[in-house]
């Protein structure tokens, strides 16, 4: 039995609509693995930065923290009096009077 | 040689014994009663922080190792300092140097110990413990690894005078200087002075610094050393060899704003030798003065210029 031109022109929108059809879900399939995908990915780091954050010691529980200075910024925590002189003191008339304290050798 | 010293006029000069070192304190002659307080002060931190007591909570924490061990804040927060001067110096401040200290000979207060020491034959290994102490703020713990123990040393001290000053201080003193060891630091003026003229090093006839505010600390090697064999060792190592620092340096004086600093820094500089302790210094805005075994001396920074009496 031979087609009719109408039945073939039928046929190929069957067969487009099924193509389409199929485009679509591969799409929609590729969107939704993709998505699976890179939400794994993201669960995976997180994770690891929740794990990594619990296990850094350096901010809660851990050895002294580095982003406190220890050394002073400012230079003006100490001063020396410019207008006198530091002295070594000798005996004579002119001689400063006495030191008022010594910082020896701990 | 004791050096001749004299009190500021209206000022009171207190003299005791702690933590090893003669504490001096001057304060004006009308507060003469808040030696006490400083006293008790010292006797305290002493009783905590001491090496050489065995009943003190340091010994006891050096003896727990490998388990957290809740400590008193005192405790925690001199460990804390001396973790926290370990990590700005890459380590060249190390408060875990105990056990080199004990290979060394230096087990008990150097008054106490003998002087001539036998020969060791235990190989030295350099510091860094102080990487794997773990401290929890929080929960005020302290967990150090096996084979660290702790020496807070001349950084007790310091932090100990910073920690008089700021009680005179805070109870109405309007002037006042605390020097324990090496580490000293003023408060206020004397009346009717423009500085605290201040003696530097061990030498009665050395360099007088006219102080006005801040901290100086002072370290070498002239009064703490011994004899093991033949070797001569002194108390200041270099972290990198276990061993005493062997350089060209005899003592090293820093001024900073706070003792606890000053110590931190005149021990790193020491322990550096002349040319990187210079740019230590320098790089952390402090100044300093240096002074080689031969006797010459360099100084670093805001160091006041001396003037040489006899040239005048």
């Amino acid at each position: 039995m031979n087609a009719t031109p109408d039945s073939r022109a039928l046929r190929r929108r069957r067969q487009n609509a099924r193509l389409a059809l199929l485009k679509r879900r591969t799409a929609v399939a590729s969107a939704l693995g993709f998505a699976a995908l890179f939400g794994l990915v993201t669960q995976h780091v997180v994770k690891g930065a929740s794990a990594g954050t619990a296990a850094a010691p350096s901010r809660r529980s851990g050895t002294a923290s580095s982003s406190v200075p220890f050394f002073d910024a400012n230079p003006s925590g100490f001063a020396f009096d410019e207008g006198s002189e530091s002295a070594q003191p000798q005996s004579g008339a002119s001689s400063p009077p006495p030191p008022v304290a010594q910082t020896s050798v701990s | 040689m004791s050096p001749e010293l004299a009190a500021p006029s209206a000022m009171g000069t207190h003299r005791f014994t702690a933590m090893g070192s003669e504490v001096h304190v001057l304060l004006p002659s009308d507060r003469g009663d808040a030696i006490t307080r400083v006293r008790e002060l010292f006797a305290e931190w002493e009783k905590t922080l001491s090496r050489f007591l065995p009943e003190s909570e340091l010994s006891q924490l050096n003896g727990r190792m490998g388990q957290p061990v809740v400590v008193t804040p005192l405790l925690f927060e001199a460990i804390w300092a001396g973790v926290a001067a370990a990590r700005a110096t890459d380590g060249i401040f190390d408060p875990t140097l105990l056990p080199q200290l004990r290979r060394i000979g230096y087990s008990d207060s150097f008054d106490r110990m003998p002087h001539s020491l036998a020969a060791t034959d235990e190989v030295p290994r350099g510091g860094g413990d102080w990487r794997r102490i773990v401290l929890d703020r929080n929960l005020r713990t302290v967990v150090l690894p096996p084979g660290c123990a702790i020496d807070l040393g001349g950084i007790a001290k310091g932090m100990a005078a910073d920690a008089a000053i700021g009680l005179l201080s805070e109870g109405g003193v309007r002037a006042a200087l605390v020097s324990a060891g090496g580490d000293l630091r003023v408060h206020g003026l004397p009346p009717a002075a423009r500085a605290w003229r201040v003696l530097v090093g061990n030498d009665p006839s050395g360099e007088v610094v006219p102080l006005v505010r801040g901290a100086l600390a002072t370290s070498g090697i002239t009064r703490r050393h011994w004899l093991q064999g033949e070797a001569r060792r002194h108390h200041l190592l270099d972290p990198r060899t276990g061993d005493p620092a062997a350089n060209e340096l005899r003592e090293v004086t820093v001024a900073a704003s706070t003792c606890e600093v000053a110590d931190v820094a005149a021990t790193v500089c020491f322990a550096l030798g002349a040319q990187l302790g210079r740019k230590f210094l320098t790089s952390r805005r402090l100044a300093g003065r240096l002074t080689h075994e031969d006797g010459t001396t360099l100084t670093v920074g805001p160091w006041p210029p001396v003037r040489l009496l006899d040239a005048a």
